[in-house]
């Protein structure tokens, strides 16, 4: 479906483009291209593990891109939008990060077709636009939660004026597959039906959203683990084979405030990946980040947390009875065992200096205290007596064009 | 004395200088009461929040006068957050800045020639016939 999408929405740029060429109209005034760039240096106070891929030496590769938008407009109502991602980090492809028509009948209605950005969170759609956020790194409690950054599909929006608040009620559909990245790891996944609503609200400079978005019929590739999961069922233990399939429904909450004002901003996130799956924790976070504008410069101190739980089958293998048994429950104890949870408390302080209306320098330094025994956000963990206490530091060159 | 009264004249003037350059007039040449909105509605439809009055905004290039006093007075928010605001909106695809102008002759050709066109303008601008007078500010 994802590739079926992505032809159409090419087709459809196709097909305006040349009734624009046919009606002789000047295509310069109907192309627009705009940008970001994000330059990102860290380092991280500790050689037995890394975050974020930071580690105790100076990196610039793993949060660094360039991006360049084109918008054409076809018509008052119709127009089409594309976004070429060059990322420095090898976690990230680089390419198509967006490919996309927008279809706004009305100002109170739009429609969107095409490959767009997952919007779970309140800057999931401009993650990589460092000049859209207060952080270099926004908390990884929070955005780090969900699988895939952009899917397949369609959108519709509708937008009013209630009671002086102005609402957006958004409505997403689509389809995901390609590989994603946690904590050092790469997994291939096909998530075939993707829904979501989200609803947004602002009045003055008071701004609230709140969105549900889930995945289900789920195809995930971990070699090896669909082959465990058929020798479990085939010994009687069926709940546990289940336990490692995924075929159940993982969905995730978001809600948000903020409040923005000429001296001060505050701003308070919580999300709740809620699973059946057992590979897939349940993980609740949230952050609570508060500044204070001195134009051109502005200061933010920022606390997250996440708390990560396993939804555990009831069924167990008993031990002692014979040495097959008791393999079996030393096997599946190591899956358990390697499933990432990420109970984590951080708090950050940074400093933004705008230099130039759409340039801005920051730098930022975060206090990161996990939970022994998980991976708390860490990887590569080469000492598996890492206390998770490390201290990142990182500055960064934000510019949109 | 006489040095008293000139200085105090002075100082009078330079108030009421900076109390006009510190003013604003919203004009538009649609379809809209004069002086019938209100500094939200305002600043809704300079945010691209309003959907009801289908009225294009324009603005001031970023760090002229003018739009530093806009952004105090009706956004209440400072260059650099609304730059972050739009850069949002903009890459994630949702909406798009005011169209930008360099001086209040060129803003004022574009108001006369659309008629869903809205701009703000400092307080002692001539405003041609024609253009509606929405909002000002104090």
């Amino acid at each position: 479906m994802h590739f079926r999408i992505s032809v159409l929405a090419l087709c459809c740029m196709t097909i305006m483009s040349n009734n624009v060429k046919a009606e002789e109209s000047n295509l310069t005034d109907k192309f627009e291209f705009s940008g970001f760039a994000r330059l990102v240096g860290g380092y991280l106070d500790t050689d037995e593990a890394e975050y974020l891929a930071y580690s105790d030496e100076l990196k610039f590769g793993e949060q660094s891109l360039f991006a360049l938008q084109s918008d054409f407009t076809a018509s008052e109502t119709l127009s089409a939008s594309a976004q070429l991602l060059a990322h420095s980090s090898d976690l990230r492809e680089s390419g198509l990060e967006w490919l996309y028509l927008r279809y706004e009948p009305n100002n109170n209605l739009r429609f969107t077709l095409g490959k767009l950005r997952t919007p779970f969170t309140r800057y999931s759609g401009t993650l990589d636009v460092g000049f859209a956020y207060p952080w270099i790194s926004p908390p990884q409690q929070v955005y780090a939660t969900f699988l895939f950054s952009n899917y397949n599909g369609v959108t519709a929006a509708y937008r009013f004026n209630a009671a002086t608040v102005n609402f957006e009620i958004e409505a997403l559909m689509g389809s995901y597959s390609g590989d994603f990245e946690r904590q050092g790891g790469s997994i291939n996944a096909d998530i075939d039906k993707i829904t979501g609503l989200i609803v947004s609200g602002d009045r003055g400079n008071f701004s609230f959203r709140a969105s549900y978005l889930s995945s289900d019929e789920m195809d995930i590739d971990i070699p090896g683990l669909s082959q465990f999961a058929n020798v479990l069922d085939m010994s009687g233990f069926n709940e546990l084979g289940e336990s490692l399939r995924f075929n159940k429904r993982a969905g995730g909450f978001q809600a948000s405030i903020n409040y923005d004002s000429l001296d001060y901003f505050a701003a308070f996130e919580w999300t709740k990946f809620d699973s059946s799956l057992l590979l897939v924790p349940n993980e609740e976070s949230f952050y609570l980040t508060g500044g204070y504008n001195f134009y051109p410069f502005q200061a933010h101190a920022t606390f997250a947390s996440s708390q990560s739980a396993l939804s555990l089958p009831s069924q167990q293998i008993p031990t002692g009875i014979n040495e097959g048994l008791d393999q079996l429950a030393l096997n599946y104890q190591a899956v358990v065992d390697g499933i990432n949870k990420n109970q984590l408390d951080s708090f950050s302080v940074g400093l933004r200096w705008d230099f130039r209306y759409n340039m801005a320098l920051k730098g930022e330094v975060t206090l990161l205290r996990g939970e022994e025994g998980e991976t708390s956000f860490f990887s590569n963990i080469s000492n598996p007596n890492f206390d998770r206490d490390a201290t990142l530091y990182q500055f960064a060159l934000e510019w949109v064009f | 004395m006489k040095i008293f009264n000139r200085l105090c004249q002075f100082t009078l003037l330079s108030v009421a200088l900076n109390a006009s350059a510190s003013d604003l007039v919203i004009v538009t040449n649609g379809d809209v009461d004069s002086e019938s909105l209100n500094k939200r509605e305002v600043r809704d439809i300079f945010m691209g929040n309003n959907t009801q009055l289908g009225l294009k905004p324009l603005a001031f290039a970023p760090d002229t006068e003018t739009r530093i006093v806009f952004n105090t007075k009706i956004v209440g928010l400072t260059e650099s957050r609304i730059q972050s605001y739009w850069a949002q909106m903009r890459f994630s695809g949702r909406k798009k800045p005011p169209q930008e102008f360099a001086s209040v002759k060129d803003i004022l050709t574009y108001v006369k020639s659309h008629d869903d066109a809205i701009a703000y303008l400092p307080a002692d601008t001539e405003i041609p016939e024609g253009l509606n007078v929405v909002y000002r500010t104090d």
